[in-house]
């Protein structure tokens, strides 16, 4: 478009300098979008981690029991969880390097059993959240026998929920948060629990991830604690057991609905 | 409800609606407030996420889905507007909006001090009025639609955008 060589302007002219105006939102913008809610609701309701590739997703429990692992092997941590029983530790910092092994194909698909298959698989009493009465419904358990851990995952409109129960002994009883992550000690079935808000990230757009990584083969990973991240955990001890409810969403579920949650498990 | 009723309820037609209409609603926002890209980026921006949390409420067409967001943008611009009253600030054009790469250096000068004087003196128009002239030439409304998105006849709207490019005329700078 030219500018109008006439001094005054027509409305003709008006019309046509208004018509020129066209915007667009920047790259920055279409970024923060493609966290929107929606987003994350349509491609599989997990929240942040579903903008994550499949392969990644598959590995992320994975990470978490690294993390475990990696804690143990810190003289510090492992001074600190023997002070006192910690339901989380806090790490120095946010950002934490963990290796990884990325799995085969064929192990991704990870809540494949039914209630009664899990329960058939270990010798300790399996909770569950009452069918009916919740918004949840059972999508799902697995059982990792190098931990003898157990999860049942739940799914409402909006959430996903893990319920991991394993006895204590079985691993050393704390999970690594971020070290500006803020606990808070809870009240829950009558015992004092712990819940935190957010969680571990891997970022797609970091550059220390491979861009293939063949099954079985090694990398090591950076891993940020994302305080915003809609994630909810809440931990508790009952009978030797150890509990944790863990949502991811659209929005994280509040602290006192997840403990409603929490006292609901028979 | 009518035969051609959809619903927002879904996150996937969420999804589509908000690719389909974003444009319109960054467009119509910068239009009615000017200010900054990133004002303009957070407030459209703000304007999905409020639709998508009261997205049960809304029962209609695609066309009315596009005025009830638009709406719900309208809202917030109207604390924006106090704002800026209340702060006395202008409103200033992106100098980004008036890159046209086929036009020379100077042509761009030029156009760009014509857009910023028409642009100034939208400010002066009422938050009507210059909605009218945002839906009519920034996103090419024809007259019908807009009529039908203001509640008004045709020809009221018509005859009101004619008196307001009149009226932008007329206070123009020569």
């Amino acid at each position: 478009m030219t500018p109008v060589n006439n001094e005054q302007f027509s409305t003709e002219q008006i019309e046509t300098i208004l018509r020129s105006v066209q915007p667009q939102p920047s790259a920055h913008f279409y970024n923060r979008m493609n966290t929107a809610p929606w987003v994350r609701s349509s491609t599989g309701k997990l929240g942040i981690f579903y903008q994550i590739a499949p392969r990644f997703l598959a590995l992320s429990f994975l990470v978490i029991l690294l993390i475990i692992i990696f804690s143990l092997a810190s003289p510090s941590l492992g001074v600190v969880a023997e002070q006192i029983l910690h339901f989380f530790i806090l790490e120095p910092g946010d950002i934490l390097e963990v290796k990884i092994t990325n799995p085969s194909p064929e192990s991704q698909e990870r809540y494949t059993l039914s209630l009664a298959e899990v329960k058939s698989l270990v010798n300790f009493p399996i909770k569950s959240l009452p069918l009916f009465t919740s918004a949840f419904s059972f999508s799902g358990a697995r059982y990792d026998i190098d931990i003898n851990a157990v999860t049942l995952r739940y799914t409402d409109q909006s959430h996903y929920l893990y319920f991991t129960q394993r006895p204590l002994g079985s691993i050393e009883e704390y999970a690594s948060i971020g070290g500006s992550a803020p606990t808070e000690k809870v009240s829950v079935r009558g015992v004092v629990g712990e819940y935190v808000l957010g969680g571990w990230i891997y970022k797609s757009d970091s550059d220390d991830m491979p861009s293939t990584i063949t099954p079985g083969s090694q990398a090591t990973l950076s891993i940020f604690w994302d305080s915003t991240l809609p994630q909810s955990i809440l931990r508790w001890e009952e009978d030797g057991i150890l509990y944790e409810l863990l949502s991811r969403g659209d929005e994280e579920i509040g602290k006192n609905d997840l403990i409603k949650l929490a006292e609901s498990i028979k | 409800m009518p035969s051609n009723s959809f619903s927002l309820n879904d996150a996937e037609i969420f999804g589509q609606f908000y690719n389909n209409t974003h444009l319109i609603v960054f467009r119509f926002l910068y239009g009615m407030a000017g200010g900054s890209f990133q004002e303009i980026e957070d407030l459209t921006a703000e304007t999905f996420f409020r639709a998508w949390k009261s997205r049960h409420r809304f029962h209609g067409s695609a066309q009315a889905a596009l005025g009830w967001v638009l709406q719900i943008g309208r809202n917030q611009l109207i604390d924006i507007y106090r704002r800026k009253k209340v702060r006395g600030e202008d409103l200033i054009l992106n100098e980004t909006l008036l890159v046209h790469p086929q036009s020379s250096p100077e042509e761009q000068v030029a156009l760009r001090q014509q857009i910023q004087l028409i642009w100034n003196q939208l400010q002066t128009l009422s938050p009507n009025q210059r909605e009218m002239i945002v839906l009519r030439y920034i996103l090419d409304w024809p007259i019908k639609q807009i009529a039908e998105h203001l509640n008004m006849t045709d020809n009221t709207v018509s005859v009101t955008i004619q008196r307001i490019l009149i009226r932008l005329r007329d206070h123009l700078p020569e």
